[in-house]
């Protein structure tokens, strides 16, 4: 009993890191921009292959590929907005235009890595073998620095949106785009520096995927839609939320995985976040709504 | 000049056209991209009710169009139904996931519809393979049978019996769409589009209009799935793939969401261009996407727009002719609000 | 060019609005509207609203490109500049409504309007300073600005105009929907500050509290000048009611609403 316990609230605490990372990322350029980004599954797998590139064809050990990563992955969420969101999002329904742009986005990203990498499946070498003694049973040490890789980022996050003036510019745009002009902020800088903080976010995100599961050039809609049921179910309204909904979702998938089976799980998940909609649609967080 | 009249000619000659066109679309391999264009077509003209029209951001689309189709080959391969009831099936399982896909935006804000309709696709997808027995699960439906007419069956001579049957399916299509966009549901629909909070207050009810959107959509969605899969005999879950998605956007968004018959336009061209593609592989993807992308930022109105210019240019040369008055023509504003 | 108030002999006024025309999308609500801001003067912008006058913040500010005429500030030219170049060169507008950041505590407001590299070193100055002059807003420091009271509110969109150290301060409807009292206090302070050098562009439905704080003011209507003069020349309360009824907008019944 308690192995299977332990097994699934370590398979949740990787997949809730892993969500938490994706879904900050999508929960700060819903927030700041009020659009979603589709093809933040593809920076995810975009920067999976990076980080595969670095560590197994250049040689460099995971943490330092990663470490390498981050900036490249940063300079694709840029151009993402820059290419693919600023000449929309101004127009009259550019909130369509926008998530239309960035799925087609997504699909041409998709073909990209098919051309360059193919079809076949890669891994990203586990960053470490060890396991650490918990109680009476064994944890990967690769799930306890995902756990931290997702805290210190996301809370990072949080404190850098609160206690430092990019932070305030950010929330300035967020919460009143035309004051926020008026004082001096720049609309479309904090747009950017938006893009880009979520994409070293999927960055992380791809760390962790890329270890524990296979990567191929498809896999990038996967984690992403189950982002977006964090989204919903923790409400997108604060980050802690976003935080808590995804390890609640990791905590249901693993759950539903264990007991029911790998093809279940995704419809449990779904079926639960139909239910919350119709019965709490602000998601299960408390907090202000957008 | 007279609109009904317009109209009613303008309608005449869409029937008149579908009807020729197996005489001028001869070859087999022409009947082939003709089809797949009116199918695509009748996909993308119902997609751009609710996306274009109503401006809601629905992603679910595909699904309705994948259920239809599904609908259609288990009810002709599994129940054994002729599939012209397969098809009605289709039609009438498209409007109800039309429906349902809509149902969870009920309390929440419009913009989260946008992750639900994309959710929505996914557990299509995951349904359909969560039983087997009835769907083929990863495998699909094979063996779909034809539609026929008496003893004709529609797929012979390279499917001469679809070619009209789609025709006429697009042509009817338009004319329905058409009406009902100018008529005050659709009018609704753009007002609830345009500003909801003004629409809202005048006493349209959002729910309603746009849960009506979706069941409509979704039923011509279901439809076209159904006669897609009745065509190409074949079921499987590639139906809800992600590239239909982009297949279909693109369509939408070339042709030009401002017109019933925009899609219409896009599908062809974009059926055409993706025939001249499909040895390319993933440059597949990347063109279509990038492509999208490119439409979305240069093309506006997409190129019904263009055409609907031009026309429009033509008719004011013709009126500036007919009469010695000109129209000044309107103050060009230029795009007031600053990039920052 | 309208005449120059009595700023010297040949200064030249710090904001010249020159024939500005500017709208949205097709239409156009201000048309060849000219007026001018001395250096140390306080201006009154009548007129019913929806003729133009927060149109014309809204485009000497930056937030809307104008379709033709040139705006002067501070000797450069700033019609096509960015809000973020106009608000660095002295010119901060404070829009109608009490615009500000409402899940952001009153401190952090107050410094987002200091934040430009004009007013940054000098902000705790400018904080303290602000502090004085609306004292009530000392024990609310750390409250989300959401949550205060209309009057709070708009202490706080004035501080955070304050806090740039701006040359020329815009107001567009300061008193809207504040009571009396809470009026005369911002009077109070606007004066205050007036008195260092500060010059004012305001419009307001409050007549008295206009002609109170100012020294000229012009009418606009249908988005022109129709009429100007000094304090001394000020219509009567009958007269500006006549204007605005002779106008196409009732002010009485329009009151609260937009410019637009």
């Amino acid at each position: 009993m308690i192995d299977a316990l332990t097994a699934i609230v370590v398979s949740a605490v990787v997949l809730g890191s892993l969500y938490s990372l994706l879904a900050s990322g999508l929960s700060l350029i819903w927030s700041t921009l009020g659009v979603f980004n589709y093809a933040q599954g593809g920076v995810l797998v975009v920067a999976a292959y990076l980080i595969w590139t670095l560590s197994d064809q250049v040689g460099l050990p995971v943490m330092l590929a990663f470490i390498v990563a981050v900036p490249i992955t940063a300079v694709v969420g840029i151009l993402l907005e820059l290419v693919a969101v600023r000449p929309l999002l101004r127009r009259p329904n550019g909130t369509l235009l926008v998530m239309v742009s960035t799925l087609a986005v997504a699909s041409a990203l998709q073909g990209a890595l098919q051309l360059i990498f193919g079809p076949s499946n890669r891994k990203i070498p586990a960053i470490s073998l060890d396991t650490v003694a918990i109680g009476n049973t064994r944890v990967a040490v690769t799930s306890l620095i995902a756990l931290a890789l997702a805290l210190v980022l996301i809370i990072g996050l949080i404190l850098l949106l609160k206690y430092t003036e990019w932070g305030a510019s950010i929330r300035a745009v967020e919460q009143n785009r035309k004051m926020s002009m008026l004082v001096g902020v720049r609309p479309n800088r904090v747009y950017m520096t938006v893009f880009a903080i979520a994409a070293v976010l999927a960055c992380a995100a791809a760390l962790i995927y890329g270890t524990t599961s296979t990567i191929t050039p498809s896999k990038g809609f996967e984690p992403l839609l189950t982002a977006f049921v964090v989204l919903v179910f923790g409400g997108s309204a604060t980050l802690w939320g976003t935080l808590v909904g995804a390890f609640a979702i990791g905590l249901l998938e693993a759950a539903s995985s264990y007991y029911l089976g790998l093809q279940w799980s995704p419809v449990i998940v779904f079926l639960v976040l139909v239910v919350v909609m119709l019965v709490r649609p602000e998601g299960l967080v408390k907090g202000r709504s957008n | 000049m007279n609109r009904q009249l317009l109209r009613f000619s303008v309608y005449t000659v869409l029937l008149l056209a579908a009807f020729a066109v197996p005489y001028v679309v001869v070859a087999g391999p022409e009947r082939l991209l003709a089809i797949t264009a009116l199918l695509y077509a009748l996909l993308a003209i119902s997609w751009n009710l609710t996306i274009g029209f109503g401006g809601i951001f629905n992603f679910a689309h595909i699904g309705f169009f994948g259920l239809g189709g599904y609908s259609m080959a288990v009810a002709s391969v599994v129940w054994h139904l002729d599939p012209w009831v397969g098809l009605l099936v289709g039609c009438v399982v498209g409007g109800i996931a039309g429906g349902l896909a809509f149902l969870p935006v009920l309390r929440m804000r419009g913009i989260y519809i946008a992750l639900i309709t994309f959710i929505f696709v996914q557990l299509c997808y995951y349904m359909v393979l969560a039983v087997p027995s009835l769907t083929g699960g990863s495998n699909g439906l094979t063996g779909v049978p034809s539609l026929s007419v008496g003893g004709f069956r529609l797929s012979e001579f390279s499917g001469l019996g679809y070619l009209w049957l789609l025709g006429f399916a697009v042509a009817i299509l338009l004319i329905v769409l058409d009406s009902v966009i100018k008529s005050s549901f659709g009018r609704s629909l753009i007002a609830l589009r345009d500003n909801e909070q003004l629409a809202t207050s005048r006493g349209i009810n959002r729910v309603r209009q746009q849960i009506f959107a979706f069941v409509l959509s979704g039923a011509i969605a279901g439809t076209a799935g159904a006669l897609y899969v009745s065509f190409f005999r074949v079921a499987d879950t590639t139906l809800f793939s992600f590239g239909f998605v982009t297949l279909g956007l693109s369509m939408i968004f070339l042709g030009g969401t401002g017109y019933v018959w925009g899609p219409l336009v896009g599908a062809v061209i974009v059926t055409f261009i993706d025939k001249q593609l499909t040895g390319l592989g993933a440059w597949q993807s990347i063109l279509i996407g990038g492509g999208t992308v490119l439409v979305l930022i240069f093309l506006r109105r997409g190129i019904a727009g263009l055409v609907a210019d031009a026309g429009n240019a033509v008719l004011r040369l013709v009126r500036i002719r007919r009469r010695s008055l000109t129209n000044s023509p309107p103050m060009q504003q230029k795009e007031v609000e600053t990039n920052v | 060019m309208t005449p120059a108030g009595n700023t010297g002999a040949n200064a030249p006024p710090l904001l010249d609005v020159d024939r500005l025309s500017a709208g949205y999308g097709k239409s156009t609500v201000v048309r060849e509207l000219s007026l001018n801001v001395g250096a140390g003067e306080a201006i009154a912008l009548l007129g019913p609203n929806g003729h133009g006058k927060t149109t014309t913040f809204e485009t000497v500010s930056g937030l809307i490109r104008p379709t033709g005429g040139i705006i002067r500030f501070d000797g450069a030219d700033i019609s096509r500049k960015n809000p973020t170049d106009i608000v660095r060169r002295g010119l901060t507008h404070i829009p109608q409504g009490s615009q500000l950041f409402p899940r952001l505590t009153v401190q952090e407001n107050l410094l987002l309007g200091g934040r430009l590299p004009r007013a940054k070193p000098h902000r705790q100055a400018a904080l303290a300073r602000v502090q004085g002059l609306f004292p009530k807003l000392v024990q609310r420091r750390d409250q989300l600005v959401g949550t205060l009271s209309g009057g709070e509110r708009q202490m706080v969109a004035i501080g955070m105009g304050l806090m740039a150290q701006p040359k020329l301060l815009i107001l567009d409807e300061p008193t809207l929907g504040l009571t009396p009292k809470v009026r005369s206090e911002i009077l109070e302070s606007l004066h205050e500050v007036r008195a260092s050098g500060l010059s004012l562009l305001v419009a307001d439905g409050d007549i008295d509290f206009l002609f109170a704080l100012t020294d000229r003011w012009y009418l606009v209507e249908l988005g022109r000048v129709v009429g100007s003069g000094t304090a001394a020349e000020r219509p009567t309360q009958d007269e500006v009611m006549a204007m605005y009824v002779g106008g196409t907008v009732d002010p009485t019944t329009t009151r609260g609403g937009t410019d637009d």
